[in-house]
Protein backbone atom coordinates (compact mmCIF):
# COMPACT_ATOMS: atom_id res chain seq x y z
CA UNK A 1 0.00 0.00 0.00
CA UNK A 2 1.22 3.19 -0.96
CA UNK A 3 2.27 5.09 2.74
CA UNK A 4 0.49 8.35 1.38
CA UNK A 5 -2.84 6.52 1.94
CA UNK A 6 -4.01 7.06 5.18
CA UNK A 7 -7.57 5.75 4.69
CA UNK A 8 -8.99 4.02 1.60
CA UNK A 9 -8.19 6.20 -1.30
CA UNK A 10 -11.08 5.53 -2.59
CA UNK A 11 -13.74 6.72 0.10
CA UNK A 12 -15.60 10.01 -0.15
CA UNK A 13 -13.95 12.81 2.03
CA UNK A 14 -16.36 16.02 2.38
CA UNK A 15 -13.90 18.30 3.14
CA UNK A 16 -10.23 18.27 1.80
CA UNK A 17 -6.90 18.78 3.82
CA UNK A 18 -3.00 17.61 2.70
CA UNK A 19 -1.79 17.80 6.02
CA UNK A 20 -2.43 17.62 9.67
CA UNK A 21 -2.71 21.14 10.53
CA UNK A 22 -4.73 22.27 7.08
CA UNK A 23 -7.78 23.91 7.47
CA UNK A 24 -10.85 21.61 5.60
CA UNK A 25 -11.25 23.02 1.89
CA UNK A 26 -13.61 21.04 -0.35
CA UNK A 27 -13.27 17.49 -1.47
CA UNK A 28 -11.38 16.21 1.19
CA UNK A 29 -12.25 14.99 4.79
CA UNK A 30 -10.97 16.52 8.20
CA UNK A 31 -7.62 16.37 9.77
CA UNK A 32 -9.02 14.06 12.99
CA UNK A 33 -11.08 11.81 10.06
CA UNK A 34 -7.74 11.12 7.38
CA UNK A 35 -4.38 11.59 9.84
CA UNK A 36 -5.58 9.75 13.12
CA UNK A 37 -6.67 6.16 11.26
CA UNK A 38 -4.18 4.18 11.99
CA UNK A 39 -2.70 6.11 14.85
CA UNK A 40 -1.27 4.45 17.55
CA UNK A 41 -3.51 6.43 20.57
CA UNK A 42 -6.68 4.84 18.97
CA UNK A 43 -5.96 0.98 18.25
CA UNK A 44 -8.89 -0.30 18.27
CA UNK A 45 -11.43 -1.05 15.23
CA UNK A 46 -15.04 0.04 17.05
CA UNK A 47 -18.35 -0.80 14.95
CA UNK A 48 -21.77 1.02 16.18
CA UNK A 49 -25.26 -0.81 16.20
CA UNK A 50 -28.95 -0.36 17.18
CA UNK A 51 -30.87 -2.66 19.75
CA UNK A 52 -34.19 -3.76 19.40
CA UNK A 53 -35.65 -1.94 22.24
CA UNK A 54 -34.65 1.35 20.78
CA UNK A 55 -36.03 2.86 17.53
CA UNK A 56 -33.07 4.58 15.95
CA UNK A 57 -31.59 7.15 18.33
CA UNK A 58 -34.35 5.96 20.60
CA UNK A 59 -35.92 9.73 20.71
CA UNK A 60 -39.09 8.16 20.68
CA UNK A 61 -38.58 5.72 22.53
CA UNK A 62 -36.14 6.31 25.94
CA UNK A 63 -39.11 7.92 26.88
CA UNK A 64 -41.18 5.05 27.60
CA UNK A 65 -40.55 3.43 30.97
CA UNK A 66 -40.80 -0.44 29.44
CA UNK A 67 -38.45 0.05 26.93
CA UNK A 68 -35.51 1.98 29.88
CA UNK A 69 -36.10 -0.79 31.86
CA UNK A 70 -34.78 -3.44 29.40
CA UNK A 71 -32.43 -1.31 27.94
CA UNK A 72 -31.27 1.43 30.33
CA UNK A 73 -28.02 2.71 29.24
CA UNK A 74 -24.75 2.83 26.91
CA UNK A 75 -22.78 -0.20 26.98
CA UNK A 76 -19.38 -1.49 25.23
CA UNK A 77 -19.09 -4.92 24.25
CA UNK A 78 -15.39 -5.89 24.39
CA UNK A 79 -13.81 -9.55 24.15
CA UNK A 80 -12.80 -11.18 26.73
CA UNK A 81 -8.72 -10.86 25.97
CA UNK A 82 -9.11 -6.87 25.47
CA UNK A 83 -10.47 -6.60 29.00
CA UNK A 84 -8.24 -9.01 30.46
CA UNK A 85 -5.52 -6.69 28.74
CA UNK A 86 -6.86 -3.24 30.41
CA UNK A 87 -8.13 -4.69 33.62
CA UNK A 88 -11.97 -4.10 32.81
CA UNK A 89 -14.11 -6.46 34.47
CA UNK A 90 -17.68 -6.70 33.30
CA UNK A 91 -20.20 -4.04 34.39
CA UNK A 92 -17.51 -1.77 34.67
CA UNK A 93 -17.99 1.84 33.47
CA UNK A 94 -15.39 2.75 30.70
CA UNK A 95 -14.27 5.50 28.55
CA UNK A 96 -14.69 5.06 24.55
CA UNK A 97 -12.69 7.65 22.46
CA UNK A 98 -12.10 8.47 18.85
CA UNK A 99 -10.04 11.62 17.92
CA UNK A 100 -13.47 12.75 17.14
CA UNK A 101 -14.91 12.63 20.76
CA UNK A 102 -15.77 10.43 24.21
CA UNK A 103 -18.54 8.84 25.61
CA UNK A 104 -18.59 6.52 28.68
CA UNK A 105 -20.48 2.88 28.38
CA UNK A 106 -20.85 0.20 30.42
CA UNK A 107 -18.55 -3.04 29.45
CA UNK A 108 -20.21 -6.09 28.67
CA UNK A 109 -17.18 -8.55 28.64
CA UNK A 110 -18.20 -11.27 25.91
CA UNK A 111 -17.50 -14.17 23.91
CA UNK A 112 -19.40 -12.64 21.08
CA UNK A 113 -16.94 -10.61 20.20
CA UNK A 114 -13.55 -12.09 19.44
CA UNK A 115 -9.65 -10.42 18.35
CA UNK A 116 -8.68 -10.45 14.77
CA UNK A 117 -5.82 -11.65 13.68
CA UNK A 118 -5.06 -9.53 10.93
CA UNK A 119 -1.56 -9.41 8.95
CA UNK A 120 0.16 -11.47 12.18
CA UNK A 121 -0.86 -9.01 14.60
CA UNK A 122 -4.20 -9.30 17.01
CA UNK A 123 -6.70 -6.53 16.56
CA UNK A 124 -9.27 -5.79 18.70
CA UNK A 125 -12.88 -5.16 18.09
CA UNK A 126 -15.33 -3.15 20.11
CA UNK A 127 -18.98 -2.35 19.39
CA UNK A 128 -21.51 0.23 21.12
CA UNK A 129 -24.97 0.90 20.47
CA UNK A 130 -25.97 4.33 19.47
CA UNK A 131 -29.55 4.51 20.83
CA UNK A 132 -28.66 7.06 23.75
CA UNK A 133 -27.94 10.33 23.99
CA UNK A 134 -30.07 13.80 23.89
CA UNK A 135 -33.20 14.51 26.39
CA UNK A 136 -34.29 10.73 27.97
CA UNK A 137 -33.42 9.64 30.81
CA UNK A 138 -33.88 12.66 32.01
CA UNK A 139 -31.75 12.40 34.76
CA UNK A 140 -28.57 12.12 32.10
CA UNK A 141 -27.84 8.16 33.61
CA UNK A 142 -28.31 6.76 29.65
CA UNK A 143 -25.24 7.91 28.73
CA UNK A 144 -24.45 9.50 24.80
CA UNK A 145 -24.46 8.10 21.50
CA UNK A 146 -21.54 6.24 20.22
CA UNK A 147 -22.43 9.01 16.67
CA UNK A 148 -20.11 11.37 18.83
CA UNK A 149 -17.38 9.04 17.62
CA UNK A 150 -18.00 8.22 14.51
CA UNK A 151 -15.88 9.73 11.34
CA UNK A 152 -17.50 12.52 8.84
CA UNK A 153 -16.68 10.13 5.86
CA UNK A 154 -18.42 8.50 2.82
CA UNK A 155 -18.57 4.97 2.20
CA UNK A 156 -16.72 4.17 -1.44
CA UNK A 157 -19.46 3.07 -3.24
CA UNK A 158 -22.27 4.26 -1.72
CA UNK A 159 -21.52 7.26 0.30
CA UNK A 160 -23.37 6.65 3.45
CA UNK A 161 -21.09 7.76 6.52
CA UNK A 162 -18.70 5.46 7.97
CA UNK A 163 -20.30 4.79 10.69
CA UNK A 164 -19.50 1.43 10.92
CA UNK A 165 -15.99 0.82 11.20
CA UNK A 166 -13.79 3.51 12.69
CA UNK A 167 -10.81 3.88 15.66
CA UNK A 168 -11.14 4.42 18.89
CA UNK A 169 -9.38 3.95 22.27
CA UNK A 170 -10.83 2.22 25.40
CA UNK A 171 -9.75 2.81 28.88
CA UNK A 172 -11.27 2.55 32.65
CA UNK A 173 -13.31 5.52 33.44
CA UNK B 1 -62.26 -28.02 29.71
CA UNK B 2 -58.72 -29.50 28.23
CA UNK B 3 -55.87 -28.61 30.29
CA UNK B 4 -54.02 -25.66 28.46
CA UNK B 5 -50.54 -24.88 28.19
CA UNK B 6 -47.41 -22.78 26.41
CA UNK B 7 -44.60 -24.10 24.89
CA UNK B 8 -41.37 -21.98 25.26
CA UNK B 9 -38.38 -23.29 22.51
CA UNK B 10 -35.20 -21.27 23.59
CA UNK B 11 -33.71 -22.49 20.13
CA UNK B 12 -36.24 -20.50 18.34
CA UNK B 13 -36.05 -17.26 20.90
CA UNK B 14 -34.63 -14.25 19.46
CA UNK B 15 -34.25 -12.37 22.87
CA UNK B 16 -36.50 -9.56 21.58
CA UNK B 17 -38.41 -9.76 24.43
CA UNK B 18 -41.82 -8.42 23.62
CA UNK B 19 -43.03 -11.05 25.13
CA UNK B 20 -42.16 -9.39 28.79
CA UNK B 21 -43.28 -6.32 27.67
CA UNK B 22 -46.82 -7.30 26.28
CA UNK B 23 -47.12 -8.74 29.87
CA UNK B 24 -46.30 -5.70 31.60
CA UNK B 25 -48.68 -4.05 29.12
CA UNK B 26 -51.66 -6.81 29.52
CA UNK B 27 -51.27 -6.62 33.13
CA UNK B 28 -50.84 -3.13 33.46
CA UNK B 29 -47.40 -3.38 35.45
CA UNK B 30 -45.29 -0.29 35.87
CA UNK B 31 -41.83 -0.19 34.96
CA UNK B 32 -38.84 -0.37 37.31
CA UNK B 33 -35.22 1.76 37.38
CA UNK B 34 -32.66 -0.25 35.83
CA UNK B 35 -28.81 0.11 35.54
CA UNK B 36 -26.81 -1.93 33.13
CA UNK B 37 -24.88 -4.80 35.12
CA UNK B 38 -23.21 -5.87 32.04
CA UNK B 39 -25.46 -8.26 30.67
CA UNK B 40 -28.59 -7.42 28.38
CA UNK B 41 -30.66 -9.05 30.55
CA UNK B 42 -32.66 -6.77 32.86
CA UNK B 43 -34.39 -6.21 35.20
CA UNK B 44 -32.07 -8.63 36.59
CA UNK B 45 -34.95 -10.35 38.58
CA UNK B 46 -38.29 -11.01 38.71
CA UNK B 47 -40.34 -8.81 40.65
CA UNK B 48 -43.63 -7.94 41.49
CA UNK B 49 -44.10 -6.05 38.31
CA UNK B 50 -42.35 -8.62 36.20
CA UNK B 51 -43.97 -11.71 35.64
CA UNK B 52 -42.25 -13.02 32.84
CA UNK B 53 -38.66 -12.50 32.28
CA UNK B 54 -36.31 -13.77 29.76
CA UNK B 55 -32.95 -15.47 31.36
CA UNK B 56 -30.02 -14.65 28.91
CA UNK B 57 -27.55 -17.60 29.08
CA UNK B 58 -23.86 -17.28 26.92
CA UNK B 59 -22.43 -20.71 26.62
CA UNK B 60 -19.47 -21.58 24.82
CA UNK B 61 -19.84 -23.54 21.48
CA UNK B 62 -17.47 -25.49 19.60
CA UNK B 63 -19.94 -25.58 16.66
CA UNK B 64 -20.34 -21.85 16.90
CA UNK B 65 -18.33 -18.60 18.20
CA UNK B 66 -20.93 -18.25 20.54
CA UNK B 67 -24.31 -19.88 22.03
CA UNK B 68 -26.57 -17.58 23.60
CA UNK B 69 -29.93 -18.85 24.88
CA UNK B 70 -32.75 -17.22 25.73
CA UNK B 71 -34.98 -18.57 28.29
CA UNK B 72 -38.25 -17.37 29.62
CA UNK B 73 -38.35 -17.50 33.60
CA UNK B 74 -41.81 -17.95 35.33
CA UNK B 75 -44.55 -19.20 36.87
CA UNK B 76 -44.62 -22.87 35.50
CA UNK B 77 -48.62 -23.68 36.29
CA UNK B 78 -47.39 -27.15 38.23
CA UNK B 79 -50.59 -29.67 38.21
CA UNK B 80 -48.68 -30.56 41.60
CA UNK B 81 -48.33 -26.82 43.07
CA UNK B 82 -46.20 -26.73 45.87
CA UNK B 83 -47.73 -22.84 46.48
CA UNK B 84 -51.03 -23.91 46.42
CA UNK B 85 -50.51 -26.77 48.88
CA UNK B 86 -48.69 -24.76 51.43
CA UNK B 87 -51.21 -21.67 51.15
CA UNK B 88 -53.14 -21.17 54.26
CA UNK B 89 -55.48 -18.66 52.54
CA UNK B 90 -58.20 -20.57 50.77
CA UNK B 91 -59.15 -18.73 47.37
CA UNK B 92 -55.67 -17.12 47.60
CA UNK B 93 -54.31 -19.35 45.26
CA UNK B 94 -56.42 -21.16 42.98
CA UNK B 95 -56.49 -23.27 39.46
CA UNK B 96 -58.20 -22.40 36.58
CA UNK B 97 -60.31 -24.36 34.80
CA UNK B 98 -57.44 -24.07 31.80
CA UNK B 99 -54.96 -25.36 34.41
CA UNK B 100 -53.40 -22.19 35.09
CA UNK B 101 -52.29 -20.90 38.77
CA UNK B 102 -54.10 -17.96 39.42
CA UNK B 103 -54.04 -15.47 42.62
CA UNK B 104 -56.66 -13.09 44.27
CA UNK B 105 -54.66 -10.57 45.78
CA UNK B 106 -57.66 -9.66 47.77
CA UNK B 107 -57.86 -13.16 49.53
CA UNK B 108 -53.53 -13.60 49.97
CA UNK B 109 -52.89 -13.04 53.63
CA UNK B 110 -49.13 -12.06 52.72
CA UNK B 111 -47.59 -14.70 54.90
CA UNK B 112 -45.35 -15.49 51.77
CA UNK B 113 -45.16 -19.34 52.42
CA UNK B 114 -46.34 -20.13 48.71
CA UNK B 115 -42.23 -18.84 47.87
CA UNK B 116 -41.26 -21.73 49.85
CA UNK B 117 -43.10 -23.86 48.47
CA UNK B 118 -42.11 -23.13 45.18
CA UNK B 119 -39.69 -25.32 43.74
CA UNK B 120 -38.91 -23.00 40.73
CA UNK B 121 -38.43 -19.20 42.59
CA UNK B 122 -41.46 -17.62 41.15
CA UNK B 123 -43.71 -15.99 44.09
CA UNK B 124 -42.70 -12.58 44.51
CA UNK B 125 -45.01 -9.58 46.31
CA UNK B 126 -46.04 -6.56 46.20
CA UNK B 127 -45.62 -3.22 48.04
CA UNK B 128 -48.65 -4.71 50.47
CA UNK B 129 -46.95 -8.25 50.15
CA UNK B 130 -49.18 -9.58 48.34
CA UNK B 131 -48.38 -12.45 46.11
CA UNK B 132 -48.12 -11.33 42.31
CA UNK B 133 -46.91 -13.78 39.78
CA UNK B 134 -47.76 -15.29 35.90
CA UNK B 135 -51.37 -16.49 35.64
CA UNK B 136 -51.09 -17.86 32.22
CA UNK B 137 -53.14 -14.53 31.79
CA UNK B 138 -56.08 -16.71 33.27
CA UNK B 139 -58.56 -13.23 32.49
CA UNK B 140 -57.47 -14.30 28.36
CA UNK B 141 -57.61 -17.36 28.30
CA UNK B 142 -61.03 -17.81 30.08
CA UNK B 143 -62.04 -15.90 27.21
CA UNK B 144 -60.75 -18.23 24.55
CA UNK B 145 -57.35 -15.57 23.64
CA UNK B 146 -54.35 -16.64 24.02
CA UNK B 147 -51.77 -15.32 26.62
CA UNK B 148 -50.48 -12.33 25.70
CA UNK B 149 -46.55 -13.27 25.84
CA UNK B 150 -48.09 -15.91 22.95
CA UNK B 151 -49.69 -13.58 21.04
CA UNK B 152 -46.61 -10.82 21.14
CA UNK B 153 -44.16 -13.69 20.06
CA UNK B 154 -42.92 -13.05 16.72
CA UNK B 155 -40.81 -16.31 16.34
CA UNK B 156 -43.33 -18.79 17.88
CA UNK B 157 -40.56 -19.39 20.48
CA UNK B 158 -43.87 -19.38 22.90
CA UNK B 159 -46.34 -21.14 21.91
CA UNK B 160 -50.02 -21.53 23.71
CA UNK B 161 -52.74 -24.83 22.80
CA UNK B 162 -53.67 -27.89 24.04
CA UNK B 163 -51.37 -29.12 26.20
CA UNK B 164 -52.09 -32.64 24.76
CA UNK B 165 -51.26 -31.24 21.26
CA UNK B 166 -48.27 -28.98 22.23
CA UNK B 167 -46.94 -32.49 23.27
CA UNK B 168 -47.37 -34.57 20.63
CA UNK B 169 -46.37 -31.40 18.18
CA UNK B 170 -43.10 -30.70 19.38
CA UNK B 171 -41.38 -33.66 18.97
CA UNK B 172 -39.47 -33.44 16.95
CA UNK B 173 -35.74 -34.67 15.95
CA UNK B 174 -33.20 -33.26 18.43
CA UNK B 175 -36.24 -32.06 21.27
CA UNK B 176 -37.24 -35.84 21.98
CA UNK B 177 -37.24 -34.86 25.56
CA UNK B 178 -39.66 -32.19 27.01
CA UNK B 179 -39.18 -30.45 30.31
CA UNK B 180 -41.76 -30.73 32.26
CA UNK B 181 -43.67 -33.04 30.66
CA UNK B 182 -43.89 -35.84 33.86
CA UNK B 183 -42.33 -33.34 36.66
CA UNK B 184 -44.49 -32.52 39.72
CA UNK B 185 -47.95 -34.06 37.92
CA UNK B 186 -46.77 -32.59 34.73
CA UNK B 187 -46.26 -28.43 34.34
CA UNK B 188 -48.49 -25.84 32.85
CA UNK B 189 -45.49 -24.72 31.04
CA UNK B 190 -43.33 -27.17 29.09
CA UNK B 191 -39.84 -26.28 27.62
CA UNK B 192 -38.12 -27.88 24.42
CA UNK B 193 -34.92 -27.94 25.14
CA UNK B 194 -31.65 -28.88 22.93
CA UNK B 195 -29.20 -29.88 26.27
CA UNK B 196 -29.20 -30.53 29.81
CA UNK B 197 -32.31 -28.10 31.60
CA UNK B 198 -29.11 -26.78 33.72
CA UNK B 199 -27.42 -25.77 31.09
CA UNK B 200 -31.10 -23.20 30.74
CA UNK B 201 -30.85 -22.22 34.57
CA UNK B 202 -33.61 -25.27 35.72
CA UNK B 203 -33.42 -27.98 37.82
CA UNK B 204 -33.28 -31.27 35.86
CA UNK B 205 -35.38 -33.08 39.07
CA UNK B 206 -37.75 -29.97 40.28
CA UNK B 207 -39.45 -31.00 43.54
CA UNK B 208 -41.59 -29.08 46.39
CA UNK B 209 -39.32 -29.16 49.45
CA UNK B 210 -40.18 -32.17 51.43
CA UNK B 211 -40.92 -29.84 54.60
CA UNK B 212 -44.48 -28.89 52.12
CA UNK B 213 -45.05 -31.63 51.43
CA UNK B 214 -44.45 -33.13 55.08
CA UNK B 215 -46.46 -29.93 56.38
CA UNK B 216 -49.34 -30.34 53.91
CA UNK B 217 -49.81 -34.09 53.77
CA UNK B 218 -48.97 -35.02 57.94
CA UNK B 219 -48.82 -31.59 59.75
CA UNK B 220 -51.82 -30.20 58.63
CA UNK B 221 -54.44 -33.31 58.73
CA UNK B 222 -52.41 -34.23 62.41
CA UNK B 223 -53.52 -30.47 63.11
CA UNK B 224 -57.25 -30.71 62.17
CA UNK B 225 -57.56 -33.94 64.43
CA UNK B 226 -55.70 -31.72 67.35
CA UNK B 227 -58.39 -29.07 66.41
CA UNK B 228 -61.25 -31.50 66.44
CA UNK B 229 -60.02 -33.72 69.13
CA UNK B 230 -59.70 -29.88 71.44
CA UNK B 231 -63.46 -29.81 70.64
CA UNK B 232 -64.77 -32.94 71.36
CA UNK B 233 -63.07 -33.38 74.38
CA UNK B 234 -64.29 -29.84 75.81
CA UNK B 235 -67.79 -30.84 74.63
CA UNK B 236 -66.96 -34.05 76.25
CA UNK B 237 -66.24 -32.50 79.63
CA UNK B 238 -69.50 -29.79 78.91
CA UNK B 239 -71.82 -33.02 78.87
CA UNK B 240 -69.80 -34.83 82.21
CA UNK B 241 -69.23 -32.02 84.45
CA UNK B 242 -71.86 -29.56 83.52
CA UNK B 243 -70.85 -26.09 82.67
CA UNK B 244 -67.70 -24.62 84.95
CA UNK B 245 -69.29 -22.29 87.52
CA UNK B 246 -67.35 -19.30 88.65
CA UNK B 247 -67.29 -19.73 92.93
CA UNK B 248 -65.06 -16.64 93.60
CA UNK B 249 -67.56 -14.35 91.81
CA UNK B 250 -70.74 -15.90 93.94
CA UNK B 251 -68.70 -15.58 97.48
CA UNK B 252 -68.52 -11.67 96.10
CA UNK B 253 -72.11 -11.40 95.79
Amino acid sequence: MNKKHRINPTIKLFYGVEGPNDKPKKGGGLPEDVFVSGDAKFPYVATTYRVSEHWQTGVLTRHLPWMQELMPQQFVEISKELAAEKGVKNGDKINVSSARGKVWAIAMVTDRFKPFKIMNSTVHQVGLPWCFGWQYPEDGSGGDSSNLLTPTIGDANTMIPETKAFMVNVEKA
Amino acid sequence: MTRKALLISPEACIGCRGCQIACKEWNQLPATKTINKGTVENPPDLNANLYNKIRYVELPSEANMVRWLFVSQRCMHCEDAGCMKICPAPGALYKTKEGAVAFNKDKCIGCKLCAAGCPFNVPRFDEKDKISKCHLCSDRITEGLSPACAKTCPTGAIQYGDRDGIISDSKKPGYEKLYGQADLGGLGVLYAFKDAPKLYGLDEKPAIPESIVFWHNVLKPLAYIGLGGAVAASLLHYVAFGPKKDEEVKKDE
